[in-house]
């Protein structure tokens, strides 16, 4: 679980429409899904074990992408996939092929190939790859259900709860979008080409620099999802990224990266190159900071997390805790299981996911959709109201007083949909301006004998452990730290930290929260792929927490210059 | 030291002239070439390593290729790209050509560079030194460093070099070529339906589960510069074509088979119509191949190799691990007891195979009875010239193994084979013709009182697609493809003693396991004895159970 690169974004934007002739020629592959959908449940509903449910879902996807180093086009080219994941069930929604098989069931059943479809709409072909696909994913569901019968057989520990069934019963849902214009061909790569070698030359101006990358990427997704529930969703997507990473090497040879991302849903909606340069300008002039900065030591003590920071602190600790189909794999901690109804986090606090936002305080989010993909509506769902946990992210896999999704099974492409977050949102009743955080910090520090306290300002990603074979942690990527300290010295900036502990003690730590929000945009991995999400939270002052040294990358000063550094005759 | 990016999987040299010429008005134009240059020349005068030597020799090299890749499946495209990359290769040598960082060392890697730099896609002079800058950097510490440590272990050992196996650089002369590439107006829809058009084929064989034709065609320039003052430009282009099917019987038993096609430009293709007609050749044989008969138990006796098996037999023997013509540039340790060279060292002189062969190297020919030799090249990755007419065995004896420029043992020389084994001529005095040769099979079959003979025509031993291996009748002479039969890929062994060669010479092209293609000239048939071929057995997974109808079929 594993939330990638910050990324922010800007822009709102109109994506063009195509009449209603070229609708219908581009969406013959819908035709094709159903007729072979409805072929082959005819056929499988006769089986000795029939299948009583089958989908499929398709991600028909263009993508492109330029990256470019300290000034240089480096990597340039455009591709486009069609790819087929589909789910076929045997035995019946209360009990099915997916049944979890005991404590060592790790991936409860062997799940879905994917494969890749002809992008062109050739009848047959298409028809053989889906036919292919269907056969494959019956054998295996029929492997799965014989293990799982096998299992049920063995189990000789007394049922002390009402089985839940194995898969949902959810209303058929029909929606669609009519496709866009093709706007990876019409994307302007000349120009973005020369903004982007204009960014990273920025990098050419400090010679410690070792690394001056800024890459674009922008994807075009038509989303195909059916059912032989008569449930029928086709979806766009677009999205696009420019990822800037920057390393200095530091006098004794560590090696410091910095990051920033920009999102929108098409290149069009990015900052202007002012803001851009800008920015990149203060990484570098934050980089040089760097270089000079102290190595920390190991700490335990107060801290305050600025809101992005804070947001990754959630997602990690709390959000991968409520994913829903966890509960039901008995591998997993289970750590909110039972706990509904409690308080687990202080009176002040909400916590709610909401896929259906598009932005937050004007900024535009990547977290979002209409429909997840099991082809259900996303719900906001508020998970912890006042402090008291109220629910879990549901998929289609249901669990004990939680029978129903609520839009929030997604997978990457051609992956096997699990419970996964979307826009995490955290608010506060009682937020403070930071001035009084700092206060609460230098206090607390003096009650414990510390000299400083910790500040995180920004932070790269992080990773979190649910399991109970290994311990349940969470490790989050800091890159910008500072100290503050009890004598009124300035704040100091420091390198080489990384900030851990255990989800339920830190819980208990969390003392107070600003009058600020800001956004975290990013990736999130899991066993169904990476997914786009999103993580808003006010900073937080933390009683205690825990760092750990950052591993090094070491290297040497060069020999020679960089040729080209500076601006050349 | 070394680092190596180029990614060569099948290098030819297409159409440039071998006539060493002055610099031309496109090299002083290249932009590549001068910041090459550039970057070499800062190095070896401005480089210095506290407390270490300074480099003696550098190289460069930048592939800049273009790749144009299509994959279609029943008449559609799966995919379709074209992509450009640059890769680079820098090689930078401390201490001198007798004794360097790469004397005493079998690991001549280089350690990774935390920052590498990729090299721009436009011709951008300051981003290419960069790019080459970042490794040079990197190459030349290891190499110093390494280099110190050598001449530590001579002192600590207190050995003189010639008392410890070593590897030595050799001397060569300067090369001058410049080739640019034509430019090379691909087309990329024609090229996409001829991989539609040969998928399309399969819609005709119902009993065919999955199937597809790809086609990848690379080229552009490949760049190199050493600071011996070589200056190379040569243009390649590479055509790799492949069309498989696959398909289960109901008891689950697997049948597959891959036709592959290589040629030196897309127009050497075959014809659209042409390569239909083998496409649609290779599913009948397919559908069929369920029905043809078993090898029941495993064979030992004589066997008649025809056509591409006849390569493919001087392939395995002459390219193995433990005997090759290609010398290994592995140093012999006292605590490795591995032959390593010595191995091969020790055979040179001596008899290697049946003596009425003789093997030459003839790496620089482009053609042999107008077939395009596609292993070939005119200067090998480190700028050297190929020897023309190398003999490596003659009338059986083992005379000279192909080299690169790091020499092992005293009398060895740079031969200009850095790039592999290139064109391959095996030639044989006693020859005769494939009927002569059948039925000295069926004579040497009966007289060791065997049933049946076998004839193989493909081994594929390398995995390209299935064997095709017939049991002959001893009385009538009748052929019967089998449908489950392994061919023991053979050895030096089986060529100590040859009854019988055919007289035809043919044109065969394998790839080697490094990637890159090597050309045979060979006789059109060989009879070996003592050759072993087994059932091939492949676990079946299931039943091929089928509970939807395929589409094809309805």
């Amino acid at each position: 679980m594993l939330l990638g690169y910050i990324k922010r974004r800007l822009g709102v934007f109109l994506l063009f429409m195509l009449p209603a002739f070229a609708v219908r020629a581009q969406d013959s592959l819908i035709t094709v899904l159903e007729a072979e959908l409805a072929r082959s449940f005819t056929e499988l509903k006769k089986a000795t074990v029939p299948a009583y449910y089958i989908d499929y879902r398709v991600d028909d996807v263009a993508n492109l992408h330029l990256n470019t180093s300290f000034g240089s086009l480096v990597r340039a080219g455009s591709d486009k996939s069609r790819v087929l994941v589909s789910r076929v069930k045997v035995g019946s929604y209360e009990f099915d092929n997916t049944h979890p098989q005991g404590p060592d069931d790790f991936e409860m059943h062997e799940g879905s190939d994917p494969t890749e479809l002809p992008y062109e709409n050739e009848k047959i072909a298409l028809r053989m790859g889906i036919w292919m696909t269907t056969q494959n994913e019956y054998k295996q569901a029929l492997r799965g259900f014989k293990a799982a019968r096998q299992a049920r057989e063995r189990t000789t520990t007394p049922v002390t709860t009402a089985p839940t069934n194995d898969f949902s019963k959810e209303t058929p849902t029909r929606y669609y979008e009519p496709p866009q214009a093709d706007l990876i061909t019409a994307f302007n790569g000349g120009v973005w080409k020369e903004k982007l070698k204009k960014y990273s030359a920025l990098f050419l101006k400090n010679g410690d620099l070792v690394e001056g990358d800024v890459s674009l990427q922008f994807s075009q997704e038509r989303k195909y999802f059916i059912t032989t529930e008569q449930t029928q969703v086709v979806q766009n997507n677009t999205s696009a990224y420019i990822h800037v990473n920057g390393s200095i090497r530091a006098s004794d040879g560590d090696v410091i990266p910095l990051h920033l991302s920009y999102y929108a849903v098409t290149p069009d909606g990015f900052p202007a190159d002012e803001k851009i340069m800008g920015d990149i300008e203060k990484m570098i002039a934050s980089l040089e900071k760097l270089k000079t900065a102290p190595l920390a030591e190991p700490y335990s003590g107060p801290a305050i997390l600025l809101a992005p920071a804070a947001g990754v602190f959630f997602h990690e600790i709390f959000g991968h805790r409520v994913e829903g189909h966890r509960m039901k794999k008995e591998y997993d901690g289970h750590t909110f299981k039972a706990k509904i109804g409690e308080y687990v986090l202080p009176k002040t606090l909400q916590v709610y996911f909401d896929p259906t936002l598009t932005a937050i305080d004007g900024k535009p989010i990547n977290g979002g959709y209409k429909y997840d993909d099991e082809g259900i509506k996303g719900e906001r769902v508020t998970v912890v109201d006042k402090g008291m946990l109220k629910t879990f992210l549901m998929s289609r896999t249901p669990l004990e007083n939680l029978a129903r999704s609520n839009g929030h099974g997604r997978a990457s492409i051609g992956m096997e949909p699990v419970s996964r977050q979307s826009n995490l949102i955290v608010e506060t009743t009682k937020g403070v301006p930071m001035e009084d955080l700092r206060k609460m910090l230098l206090k607390e520090c003096k009650r414990q004998g510390k000299p400083y306290g910790y500040l995180f300002r920004d932070v790269v990603g992080g990773f979190t452990v649910t399991d109970r074979y290994n311990p349940n942690a969470f490790n989050i990527f800091p890159t910008m730290v500072y100290r503050i300290y009890v004598d009124g010295r300035a704040d100091e900036l420091v390198r080489g930290v990384d900030l851990i502990g255990t989800p339920l003690a830190m819980f208990a730590e969390i003392q107070a929260t600003g009058n600020d929000r800001d956004t975290f945009i990013g990736f999130c991995g899991a066993e169904s792929g990476y997914v786009p999400v999103s993580a808003a939270s006010p900073s937080l002052f933390v009683r205690r927490i825990e760092t750990q040294k950052k591993p090094r990358q070491h290297q040497e000063a060069t020999l020679l210059s960089r040729p080209g550094s500076q601006p050349q005759p | 030291m070394r680092i190596l990016r180029v990614i060569r999987p099948v290098v030819l040299f297409a159409g440039w002239i071998a006539i060493a010429q002055p610099l031309c008005a496109q090299e002083r134009e290249s932009v590549i070439l001068k910041a090459m240059k550039d970057e070499m020349k800062r190095t070896m005068t401005d480089a210095k390593y506290e407390g270490h030597d300074k480099p003696f020799y550098i190289s460069y090299g930048i592939n800049d290729r273009h790749v144009f890749s299509a994959h279609a499946t029943l008449g559609a495209l799966v995919r379709s790209d074209m992509f450009q990359s640059r890769n680079k290769s820098v090689r930078l040598l401390v201490g001198n050509y007798t004794f360097n960082d790469e004397s005493l060392d079998n690991n001549l890697t280089s350690p990774p560079n935390a920052n590498d730099l990729s090299v721009p896609l436009d011709d951008d002079y300051y981003g290419i030194r960069r790019a080459l800058w970042a490794s040079t950097d990197v190459v030349y510490k290891g190499a110093a460093q390494k280099y110190k440590k050598h001449q530590l272990t001579l002192k600590e050992e207190n050995k003189k070099l010639e008392d410890l196996p070593h590897r030595e650089f050799a001397t060569v002369p300067v090369v001058t070529k410049i080739d640019f590439a034509k430019p090379l107006n691909l087309g990329q829809e024609r090229w996409n339906n001829y991989v539609k058009e040969l998928s399309a084929v399969f819609k005709s064989f119902p009993d065919i589960e999955g199937s597809a034709a790809a086609l990848t065609i690379t080229y552009g320039d490949e760049y190199f510069v050493n600071s011996e003052g070589t200056t190379i430009v040569k243009p390649f282009t590479t055509v790799y074509l492949q069309c498989g099917a696959y398909m289960e019987t109901e008891k689950g038993e697997p049948f597959f088979d891959n036709l592959v096609r290589y040629a030196r430009t897309p127009e050497e293709l075959p014809s659209l119509a042409d390569m239909k007609a083998e496409v649609e050749k290779m599913a009948r044989k397919l559908i069929t191949a369920k029905d043809n008969v078993a090898l029941e138990e495993e064979y030992n006796g004589p066997v008649l190799f025809l056509g591409p098996a006849v390569a493919e037999v001087f392939s395995n023997a002459f390219f193995s691990y433990r005997d090759n013509l290609v010398a290994s540039n592995t140093l012999a340790s006292t605590m490795d007891r591995s032959e390593g060279s010595s191995g091969m060292d020790a055979k040179v002189g001596k008899l290697f195979i049946d003596n009425t062969f003789t093997v030459t190297a003839r790496t620089s020919l482009q053609k042999f009875n107008n077939i395009s030799l596609l292993g070939s090249y005119d200067i090998d990755d480190e700028g050297v010239v190929p020897q023309e007419n190398l003999v490596l065995i003659e009338k059986g004896i083992l005379k000279n193994q192909l080299n690169d420029r790091s020499l092992t043992k005293t009398g060895q020389v740079a031969n200009g084979h850095a790039s592999g084994p290139g064109v391959l001529e095996i030639s044989t005095s006693n020859g005769q013709s494939t009927q002569a040769l059948k039925q000295a099979l069926i004579d040497a079959a009966k007289k060791d009182g065997l049933e049946f003979a076998l004839i193989a025509r493909k081994i594929s031993s390398g995995g390209d697609g299935v064997p095709e291996i017939y049991k002959v009748n001893l009385e009538t002479g009748k052929e019967e493809l089998l449908r489950s039969a392994r061919m023991g890929s053979g050895g030096l062994k089986n060529l100590k003693r040859v009854p019988a060669v055919g007289k035809e010479k043919q044109v065969v092209n394998l790839p080697t396991s490094g990637g890159n293609l090597v050309s045979f000239i060979v006789p059109d048939a060989l009879l070996l004895d003592n050759m072993d071929a087994a059932p091939l057995r492949i676990p079946y997974q299931e039943e091929n159970k089928i509970y939807i109808s395929s589409p094809l079929k309805n």
